[in-house]
């Protein structure tokens, strides 16, 4: 065993501790020796100021939105006695099943500059009834992309709100209104500030959204100008201020995540599990139909209308042509199945790296949470945050950290793994590395340590005693850690678009890459057969995908 | 079976600046059933798993039979899996992916056995803790108790020598607490194990044990048998803590006893203080018309078969048990027992 925790441990270091350290080192040395000279650089050039200040506002505005749209979401399904509730319960998490670049993608067939509903408005009304690739539009996607985080957090709240605590208010002799105001929401407070971060990380941390809806009107963000930075070129020039803005990005995402866990620490606090759930339903009276039929409305609008939009886009013929029968056909999925060699490697590549990151990732991180919440080793909260960090912090963070760590040729080896797919496996391993971490130690907390103190005087030795007794208990968690690797890997954007080479293009930008070049209808229909394998992937394992970190 | 005793010679173990045990020196008979019995933090808990081997020892020695397990001096420390001790943990422990049988025949898989030996001595093992029939199903379609019956085989099914036993009626409801107790009871009965128990609760102790070790912070407070411990505790810590009774100042005149007042007999202390304590148990108060000591009545409490009469004295409070519950507010009453503390 102890070979196995050195191994783990060597890997956590060559895979999260030097890459971020010389991305770091990157940042703040200048012909040798350490300066401020690439933070001054970069921040001082405009369109880099431009880029943090949009990431900024347009994620404040989306986070507003989300948290809005989530707590009132949560709200209508949890306490109230609206209509359907429980089937809208389910629907109001469809959009956290999409990918969000996708997400995009299929809103732009609605309101994009030829979008469906555009298109319709011409001829209703002329002009256009609204630009969504326009600053506007991304916060709006973002806000849509990300409700999922503060609707979960407050469904969550509100489901196991200590009805007591509302009682004995009521008891007292507060009001309704009074309750809400003086006891509900002071204890949802920690809830709310929670989830709002979470969407604000998700939002500052994207990169399709933006690029698919901002790039050619030259709306710039944070994550999006690094991008462009690194693909003129690699020269160290342009990394080094590819890493400051990185570490600028990195300080908003990671000032989030800390921020975030000091108000879900003060939640545990605050929300005990109590009785729960049953309790104060309000009666909604004749507004439940107003309510439910906004609830469907908002599900038609934001999830259902997008889906069936690229749907449509994927069987047309060209973009913008007239909508009829005649303009129907198959002819893109075709042209996937049997004329795109690239896709097809593209495929396979994506099925490559989710099957290794997440087999990877699940045997270190569940060896990880071992050393960190059973053997305790010195530094375990270290290894831990070291563990956690590369999904804390944005996707963007992480790639220039890897080609900064990887570019040059590997002492003793002799070659660079920079431009292979090799470097985007180990960028996805140290990205979702958190995902084990965190699954295995809930896990090894669940399990007590008497079962493992039984064995020991049944006479099983150390060994045998987490042969027999702990992975049979942690396999089910391995299992769920695996799913939750495997599924975000198989979309994944973000790392791909930094870090793919010529021949280790992934689905994600394969999607990106098609809709970049124009090929919107084939973009369109790759979307659809990677949702339509996604859908089916998670209806097969849903029950086991629970508990992203960060959202539990 | 192999009786073994345990000698156990300074042991001490401290977390830090917290000293969790302080130099014990203890010997259990072979085939006894010794009861470590304290409020939470008094040690019991630390001195069974230094005995398990779960916990290293700051300083002492441990000797299982005529094994030394634990020597601090001599640096030796037997790993937990070869002390060839049986368990029993106040949460089951009992492993969820292994069926009942596969829980009891764990112990005798590891040491090797043939398949057909490991059976007959693990279906034997449940035969003694009427589990027999429920061999093949899975701890979670189990009670607790049922539980921890499969946990008790386990432990029984190597042939331990010693048992230890870590407050294994604490999870249970009170039925099946007095079921799996009569059951530990007629175990020992039958295979005369050197059994150590650990438990809270004063009553358990008392009705289980040869000997009851009263520990508080980490010392013994007194040894003895559970007679001992309650006819004659050797200080006010014991007196409070086993059996239900009153602790009363008292004044100490020309060796006799007097409690406000009130001469009670003699002192059964043959120092010269002139005040001290006394420990009043319920059945020793009788409440009658003729009684010495006036006593105001606070309440009663029905308690099936008597009353429990809550006293108070001049002195402090004072229980008694009657048979009915006293008519008037001011009864007098006659302590007809007592020990000096």
């Amino acid at each position: 065993m102890p070979a196995l925790f050195v191994l783990a441990l060597a890997l956590l270091g060559v895979l999260v501790a030097y890459p971020m350290l010389a991305l770091v080192v990157t940042a703040f040395t200048h012909q040798g020796s350490p300066s401020l000279h690439h933070l001054i650089t970069a921040l001082s050039q405009s369109e880099n100021l431009n880029a943090l200040w949009n990431s900024l506002w347009i994620s404040v505005l989306a986070t507003a939105g989300a948290t809005i749209i989530g707590t009132a979401l949560a709200w209508s399904v949890a306490r109230t006695d609206m209509p359907g509730r429980k089937v809208l319960r389910a629907l109001f998490l469809i959009p956290f099943l999409i990918p969000p670049f996708i997400y995009a993608l299929a809103i732009q067939q609605l309101l994009g500059p030829i979008g469906y509903l555009n298109r319709f408005w011409r001829e209703l009304a002329g002009g256009i009834l609204f630009d969504i690739n326009s600053a506007p539009g991304i916060i709006i996607v973002l806000a849509l992309g990300s409700y999922p985080f503060a609707y979960l957090t407050m469904l969550t709240a509100f489901e196991r709100l200590p009805v007591e605590l509302e009682e004995a208010a009521q008891i007292s002799g507060a009001s309704r209104w009074h309750v809400i105001r003086t006891v509900t929401l002071p204890m949802l407070a920690p809830t709310i500030g929670a989830g709002a971060v979470l969407a604000f990380v998700a939002s500052i941390s994207n990169f399709g959204v933006p690029a698919i809806l901002g790039f050619r009107r030259g709306i710039q963000v944070l994550t999006t100008r690094i991008y462009e930075e690194i693909t003129r070129g690699v020269d160290s020039d342009r990394l080094a201020v590819a890493a400051a803005l990185s570490l600028v990005l990195g300080l908003f995402g990671g000032a989030g995540i800390l921020l975030q866990r000091l108000l879900s620490g003060r939640r545990k606090f605050t929300l005990i599990s109590g009785r729960g759930g049953s309790g104060d339903i309000m009666r909604l009276g004749p507004f439940r139909w107003a309510m439910t039929s906004f609830g469907w409305t908002f599900v038609i609008l934001t999830s259902i209308l997008p889906l069936a939009a690229i749907l449509l886009t994927s069987l047309l013929q060209a973009p913008g042509v007239p909508l009829s029968l005649d303009a129907i056909s198959l002819r893109w999925f075709e042209r996937l199945m049997v004329a795109s060699p690239r896709i097809q490697q593209a495929a396979l590549n994506s099925l490559f790296l989710a099957f290794f990151a997440a087999t990877v990732t699940t045997l270190v991180g569940t060896v990880l949470g071992f050393l960190i919440g059973r053997a305790r080793v010195p530094g375990a909260g270290f290894i831990d945050w070291l563990a956690t960090l590369p999904y804390s912090i944005p996707g963007t963070v992480v790639a220039i950290a890897m080609i900064l760590a990887w570019l040059q040729p590997i002492p003793l080896l002799g070659f660079s793994i920079y431009n292979t797919i090799w470097i985007l496996l180990v960028a996805y391993v140290a990205r979702y590395l958190a995902f084990a971490v965190r699954g295995s130690l809930a896990s090894l907390q669940q399990i007590g340590e008497t079962l493992e103190e039984a064995a020991r005087i049944s006479g099983a030795t150390p060994w045998q005693s987490t042969r027999d007794v702990l992975v049979p208990l942690l396999r089910p968690a391995m299992r769920s850690a695996w799913i939750l690797v495997f599924i975000p890997a198989l979309q994944e954007l973000t790392l791909s678009a930094l870090l793919v080479g010529p021949r280790s293009q992934t689905l994600g930008y394969a999607v990106f890459n098609l809709q970049d070049g124009g090929l919107i209808n084939l973009a369109a229909a790759l979307s659809v057969v990677m949702l339509t394998g996604l859908g089916i992937l998670t209806v097969i394992v849903g029950p086991l995908r629970s508990g992203r970190p960060g959202v539990s | 079976m192999k009786l073994a005793g345990i000698e156990i010679k300074g042991l001490s173990k401290h977390y830090g600046a917290t000293v969790a045990l302080k130099g014990l020196d203890l010997v259990i008979e072979p085939g006894e059933w010794l009861t470590l019995l304290g409020p939470s933090g008094c040690g019991k808990t630390t001195t069974l798993r230094l005995i398990a081997g779960f916990v290293v020892p700051t300083r002492g020695s441990i000797m299982i039979g005529d094994r030394v397990v634990s020597d601090t001096a001599r640096r030796i420390m037997v790993p937990i899996e070869r002390r060839r001790l049986g368990m029993v943990f106040q949460a089951y422990a009992v492993w969820p992916h292994m069926n009942v049988l596969g829980n009891v025949a764990y112990p005798l898989k590891l040491r090797r056995l043939p398949r057909g030996e490991w059976r007959s001595r693990a279906m034997a093992a449940l035969e003694q803790v009427h589990m027999a029939e429920l061999a093949e199903r899975y701890p979670h379609e189990l009670s607790g108790g049922q539980q921890q019956r499969i946990a008790l085989a386990r432990a029984l099914v190597s042939r331990p020598e010693v048992l230890l036993l870590d407050e294994p009626l604490s999870a249970l409801d009170a039925q099946l607490r007095v079921e799996l107790r009569t059951l530990l009871a007629t175990l020992h009965k039958e295979t005369g194990l050197t059994v150590i128990f650990v438990t809270h609760d004063q009553d358990e102790a008392i009705t289980l044990s040869d000997r009851v070790v009263i520990m508080e912070g980490g010392e013994v407070r007194q040894l003895g048998t559970p007679q001992d411990v309650y006819y004659r505790p050797a200080n006010e810590f014991v007196a409070r803590f086993v059996g239900s009774g009153s602790v009363l100042p008292v004044s100490v005149r020309d060796k006799r006893i007097y409690l406000a007042d009130v001469a009670l007999g003699p002192a059964q202390k043959s120092g010269s203080e002139s005040s001290g304590s006394i420990l009043v148990r319920p059945e020793n108060v009788r409440v009658h018309e003729g009684g010495k000591l006036p006593c105001e009545v606070i309440h009663s409490w029905f308690k099936g078969d008597h009353e429990l009469v809550q006293l108070t004295t001049p002195a402090g409070e004072l229980f008694a048990r009657c048979a009915k519950r006293p008519e008037q507010r001011s009864v007098r009453v006659d302590v007809e027992e007592y020990v000096q503390l």
